[in-house]
């Protein structure tokens, strides 16, 4: 399995340059750095879980806010309402998360590519006004006197961001990938060709589910709070517009794409509203979708790959 | 003397009525904009909720009267349409059944959506509009309940704006290469039907119809910066459900959108959105090319 990294790839090298900063940020001592990288963590397990439905299997999910807030809400639901321990919270509510949203996205594999995106935010947006009616603006918090340390939490973020991204990375990088590159080119193709297209569509949107539900129940632990705003649609608009700037396909695509959205998102409105900060975050995406589709990492891997060939014409 | 037991339901019927065509005009836009482009324009919403603030600033700004705000609303989101498609959508893509490029082309209109959301909160802040009514008072109808004047004229709006569709689209040079462009599209260019031509004119004619929708109910429900993502699926459910790509089919899918969610605004207020989706979309699990069959408006 160890056999399928390339030390050279642009991916492993972004994903080994993410981890090792953020394992030296807690002995900085910059309180706000950490907060930002608890964001981060979040965020950037998100975008890999849409990138890997996008990219790879070619379903485009308009509202991958219905896992990833399902993870929250099921992790905050079971710690504050049933009393259950924090770890076991977690695990259950990113299980039942993946359960609930990847059933929900296996309803969807019949409709039409475009609609399928619009079917998955219609669930995304039925959630939104549920939470909203049950649990109010205020949502649900977590208050226990025995709630782990923030550095604690920081760590346990480092963890799960590697693991989170290590799998995902294994998956971009196996054979399996180009079952779901065939399902992707032509659906049809495929089927003749002897691959089970439909479960295998299933299963990659209940994997995507999981790893969703893995950062939304990160984001649960390090804000200790649910609501509604978790299944808007700018919140399912995160990570495609994370994963546009970084570029898809590439787990280094969507890790800087994270970083650079995560920062402009959280110290932009230090200066400006929220308005202002998310209007300048479309701007962006937009801006990059036009003139450079495949994204930062696109730019980079051309550039090796220019390099390369300079080298070995001479 | 006790109301009828029907009386709420006689009730919720033309209120269901009156809003289902409204909202059915939106549906009409989404489903003639993939008719013909092939692309499914995420920002529709959008466009519902800047028909309501571009009415908004037609009255409160320019001090026009309301008829003449609602035909402002229309053709502002017309030029402003246009003006996206050109800026944001390369040209190859205005019309392409390649999944790439339709998936970066919803992408692209997901984003702008947010940029008119972020960018009407800028301008106008959360709040909600208020858009004055086009007429005040009521009629006795059959049965002892009063209707609006309001909801007879978005009514009557409504029904203009099919026949004026239908009447474009069956007798006019245009509207006959949309038909055609949208049921053989290599035969219609063969036939010297140009593709940009068709494609500009069906979406902006399609956001067009949104931002009516939205200008028509602004008088009747709040509008915010941030409304139009549900707007967006009820007109996704509406299209689907009538036959995506058929007019008829989203003026039937809002009028039975509209009635179920009346109906379930009466019983269930709380929950009316969530079963009135949940509901329709049952029935296009089970058949998803929705009642009317699919792709091809035969006007």
């Amino acid at each position: 399995m160890l056999g399928n990294i390339k030390l050279n790839d642009v991916s492993f090298v972004i994903l080994i340059a993410a981890l090792v900063p953020s394992v030296l940020v807690p002995f900085t001592g910059m309180l706000y750095l950490r907060f930002i990288m608890m964001y981060f963590f979040a965020y950037a397990i998100y975008t890999a879980s849409w990138d890997l439905l996008y990219s790879y299997s070619g379903q485009l999910s308009l509202g991958q806010a219905l896992p990833f807030g399902l993870g929250t809400f099921f992790t905050i639901m079971f710690t504050q309402l049933f009393q259950l321990p924090l770890i076991l919270s977690a695990v259950l509510g990113t299980l039942a998360a993946a359960a609930v949203g990847g059933s929900v996205g296996a309803t969807t594999i019949r409709l039409k590519p475009g609609y399928q995106g619009i079917a998955i935010l219609l669930f995304s947006q039925v959630l939104y006004w549920i939470t909203l009616i049950l649990y109010g603006e205020e949502g649900l918090s977590v208050f226990s006197a025995t709630a782990p340390s923030q550095s604690t939490v920081y760590m346990a973020g480092v963890l799960v961001f590697a693991v989170a991204m290590f799998a995902v990375y294994m998956i971009h990088h196996s054979n399996y990938r180009l079952k779901l590159f065939a399902i992707k080119g032509d659906n049809l193709a495929a089927n003749v060709s002897g691959i089970n297209v439909a479960a295998h569509k299933i299963l990659v949107l209940f994997l995507s589910s999981l790893i969703a539900a893995i950062g939304g129940t990160y984001y649960a632990v390090f804000t200790s709070h649910a609501d509604f705003t978790v299944f808007a649609v700018p919140n399912s608009f995160l990570p495609i517009g994370m994963a546009i700037v970084g570029g898809t396909g590439f787990l280094g695509g969507t890790i800087i794409g994270s970083a650079i959205i995560t920062v402009l998102i959280r110290v932009l409105p230090i200066w400006y509203s929220l308005a202002i900060t998310y209007f300048v975050y479309g701007v962006v995406v937009i801006v990059i979708l036009r003139l450079r589709p495949t994204g930062i990492v696109g730019l980079l891997q051309r550039k090796t790959t220019k390099g390369s060939s300079r080298v070995a014409s001479g | 003397m006790s109301a009828s037991p029907f009386f709420g339901l006689y009730l919720s019927l033309i209120s269901g009525v009156s809003y289902g065509l409204i909202i059915s005009l939106l549906a009409g836009g989404l489903s003639l904009i993939y008719g013909v482009m092939n692309n499914v324009n995420t920002s529709h919403g959008a466009f519902y909720m800047l028909g309501g603030f571009l009415t908004f600033f037609a009255v409160s700004s320019l001090h026009l009267p309301i008829v003449v705000s609602i035909i402002f609303a229309f053709a502002s989101a017309f030029a402003i349409g246009l003006v996206f498609l050109f800026v944001l959508i390369p040209k190859r893509m205005w019309v392409s059944s390649n999944p790439d490029s339709q998936n970066t082309v919803m992408i692209l209109f997901l984003a702008l959506a947010q940029v008119l959301q972020q960018g009407v909160f800028i301008v106008y802040g959360g709040g909600s509009i208020a858009v004055p009514r086009i007429s005040f008072g009521s009629i006795l109808a059959p049965g002892g309940i009063f209707i609006s004047y309001q909801t007879l004229i978005a009514i009557a709006i409504s029904l203009l704006s099919y026949v004026g569709l239908f009447l474009f689209l069956r007798d006019t040079k245009i509207g006959k290469a949309i038909r055609a462009f949208s049921q053989d599209r290599e035969l219609a260019e063969a036939m010297g039907v140009r593709v940009s031509t068709i494609a500009l004119i069906a979406f902006g004619l399609g956001v067009s119809l949104a931002a009516l929708s939205g200008s028509l109910l602004s008088s009747v429900y709040s509008i915010t910066a941030s409304t139009g993502w549900n707007e967006l699926v009820i007109a996704f459910v509406i299209v689907t459900f009538g036959g995506i790509g058929s007019i008829s089919g989203s003026f039937l899918g809002g009028l039975v959108y509209g009635i179920i969610y009346a109906i379930t605004q009466y019983y269930l207020p709380a929950y009316s959105f969530v079963i009135a989706l949940v509901l329709i979309y049952v029935v296009l699990v089970n058949k998803p090319t929705g009642i009317l069959g699919e792709i091809i408006e035969r006007a």
